[in-house]
């Protein structure tokens, strides 16, 4: 029951449940934040890029809360899917989705 | 300088990740993979769904996420002591206060969506007083 089809790989990954918009609006933890994601996404292939969405002043922005990661292959990105799936980060349970590519490279991230 | 400081923050600061890949948190009949062909309304209402009862659990369980390193805490607030001495705001109580309002906050949000919603049965809202 923890498996999903998750519809077609791309490659790019969205994390969901991980952040909160109040975490990211300190830049100091901002950074620290970005830095734990991107080491661990690094275990799994080379991430390309790495899009968190912040708050815009006391507003979140569309997408606020999830992280988006682009991976070079879209096996990468499978493999992250499934491995970071369930772990727990800031003691919240991650969720794992796959992203559309056009999408994530147009900054329309929801 | 700001380069060391920076490198004694990394040094100090333990990761926000958690388990490993063979010691994972599921909660039963909640995946924690999402299918592509939701649509971000159903994505954010299971969300929540999700959230809910993870934080149910939290309490459930007393597993309130409490940190064991003294210097990742923030500061603690003047201690507030009942009549017979005993402290009222301990830190167990102070996180889950905590997550009893954010519990709250998602069901409210819940059940604006869907008025059907059941709240978990340990729910209680919160007692409005007026004064």
């Amino acid at each position: 029951s923890t498996l999903l089809d998750p519809g077609s790989p791309t490659e790019i990954l969205c994390l969901l449940n991980m952040v909160l918009p109040e975490e990211l609006l300190d830049n100091e933890e901002f950074e620290d934040i970005r830095s734990d994601i991107k080491q661990e996404c690094a275990k799994y292939g080379d991430v390309r890029s790495i899009k968190i969405p912040r708050p815009v002043g006391q507003f979140p922005k569309r997408g606020c809360g999830k992280v988006f990661v682009q991976f070079e292959s879209v096996e990468d990105s499978q493999k992250a899917l499934k491995a970071l799936s369930g772990r727990k980060f800031s003691g919240r349970i991650v969720m794992t989705s796959f992203y559309d590519p056009d999408k994530y490279l147009q900054d329309d991230l929801q | 300088n700001s380069a060391d400081s920076a490198a004694e923050r990394k040094r100090k600061r333990k990761s926000r990740w958690g388990g490993s890949e063979n010691d994972k948190t599921f909660i039963p009949g909640m995946p924690t993979i999402l299918p592509s062909t939701l649509d971000p309304a159903q994505q954010e209402a299971y969300l929540v769904q999700f959230q809910i009862e993870e934080i149910s659990r939290k309490l459930r369980t007393g597993d309130l996420g409490i940190t064991q390193n003294q210097e990742e805490r923030s500061p603690s607030p003047e201690p507030i002591y009942s009549s017979d001495g005993k402290r009222l705001n301990t830190r167990e109580f102070r996180y889950r206060k905590r997550l009893e309002e954010q519990r709250h906050q998602l069901i409210v949000k819940m059940q604006t969506v869907n008025p059907e919603f059941k709240p978990p049965a340990d729910y209680k809202p919160p007692v409005t007083r007026v004064s």
